[in-house]
């Protein structure tokens, strides 16, 4: 293989290579730009999550659903969503006070409210989790008779004796968490780790990303042309 | 050289614009149990009527205080219990014409409450809504109006549930969210004082 040869192989498997390249960045850049505008990508699905029966009606179920929580008369054979005020997502957990079964809380992964007329009028229930700049992810509860909440955070146990209007650590909760490297990823990966100012640098370069490939390729294919001539 | 900075112009222009853009309150920064909290205030109570009112030559504020029957029929259609006891509602008119309502709330966004203003034409729809205190050091995209004019025409049938009625802010859900149960909640309060037919619906 001549010297001329080995050059001009070079130059064709560098450009392929940087075709693919390119289009790993444009997928990079355009994926990152669907996640600054979700709504393009249109709403998630509302899975249900948890289920509950009312013990004082027959056949009345609620369920907690990504978006709330929902109620049947049938027994679950249609569902009505219940139209609350500021509803939590992703609700994990229904609970009837056991002897108070008119007390109904309801547990999402960042909001708990409860009723107090067995699902008609709610009201959420601050969770003060004395974490600094952090908001804990609830992922269980429980209610022991008397009333006593018992809320599972990925930060450790938490528990109210008054309806929720104090909350305490049970046990340890400064166990040191590993970074949320997920989270971490995709705020890098859509710039927002740098607040606002890092969603426009990444919608921006995603826009340039889009232009030197494009640019590219026509170079690519005139280049390819004059070379053939 | 001049072709140098022919090239690098336009980039230092555009990154400029990027850092330059967002900004328009006064930033106040002040240390938190939450951590650096950065109080953005955009409009006073007074800049914000005088903005969402800007056509009105009468501006008059009505204080309302439901009876428990009322409250309990508010809470029925919200299906939320009402902590408030008292609401001020500003009015406004011009040349005898009703301009319509506007409430300043103040709803908890994730870890500070976030104040805004709610302003409703006279058939009680959403007309404008402005933020007028932010909180919080992140998430204030929710102070944008590409956000905020989804709540234009809004009345008190829709639901305005988040990221089905109205598309959150990304990285400001939490915030996105308190906006959304505010406004539901001013449509609810001013229509169960000034009820449609009264309101010449």
């Amino acid at each position: 293989m001549t010297e001329k040869q080995m050059k001009s192989g070079l130059r064709l498997s560098h450009r392929w290579v940087g075709t693919l390249a390119a289009v790993v960045l444009l997928v990079a850049g355009v994926t990152g730009f669907l996640l600054q505008h979700p709504a393009w990508l249109g709403p998630p699905a509302n899975l249900p999550l948890t289920v509950a029966a009312d013990p004082l009606i027959r056949d009345r179920l609620l369920r907690g659903t990504h978006w709330g929580v929902e109620q049947s008369q049938d027994g679950g054979h249609s569902w009505r969503e219940i139209p609350m005020l500021a509803p939590p997502t992703d609700v994990v957990r229904i609970v009837f006070t056991p002897g108070d079964p008119l007390v109904v809380h309801a547990l999402g992964t960042d909001a708990l409210v409860v009723s107090r007329d067995g699902g008609r009028i709610w009201q959420a229930i601050p969770v003060g989790t004395a974490e600094p700049g952090r908001q804990a992810i609830f992922l269980d509860l429980a209610v022991a008779p008397g009333g006593e909440l018992h809320l599972l955070t990925d930060a450790g146990l938490l528990a109210s004796r008054d309806g929720g209007k104090s909350w305490d650590w049970t046990g340890p909760h400064d166990v040191p968490r590993t970074r949320d490297w997920r989270r971490f990823v995709h705020d890098l990966h859509t710039g927002q780790l740098a607040g606002a100012v890092g969603r426009r640098v990444v919608e921006i370069g995603a826009l340039a990303l889009l232009f030197i490939t494009v640019t590219g390729v026509v170079l690519f294919r005139r280049n390819g042309r004059s070379m053939r001539q | 050289m001049k072709k140098l900075l022919k090239q690098i112009l336009p980039i230092v222009a555009l990154i400029l614009v990027s850092v330059t853009g967002p900004a328009r309150g006064q930033d106040d920064l002040t240390e938190s149990p939450d951590g650096p909290e950065a109080v953005k205030v955009y409009f006073t109570p007074e800049e914000a009527l005088a903005k969402v009112f800007s056509k009105a030559d009468t501006l008059w504020t009505e204080e309302w205080s439901p009876t428990p029957q009322e409250r309990t029929e508010l809470e029925n259609r919200l299906a939320w219990r009402i902590e408030e006891e008292t609401f001020v509602i500003h009015r406004a008119g011009r040349d005898g014409q009703d301009l319509g309502y506007a409430m300043i709330t103040q709803e908890q966004g994730r870890f500070k409450p976030i104040t805004f203003i709610v302003k409703l034409s006279a058939t009680m729809r959403v007309d404008m809504v402005l933020v007028m205190v932010y909180r919080e050091s992140r998430g204030d995209g929710v102070k944008r109006q590409r956000f905020l004019k989804q709540f234009r025409g809004k009345d008190s049938s829709d639901h305005l549930r988040l990221n089905r009625d109205i598309v959150g802010v990304s990285g400001a859900t939490m915030s996105s969210r308190a906006l959304a149960t505010g406004v539901k909640k001013v449509l609810g309060i001013v229509e169960m004082k000034y009820p449609p037919t009264e309101a010449g619906k």
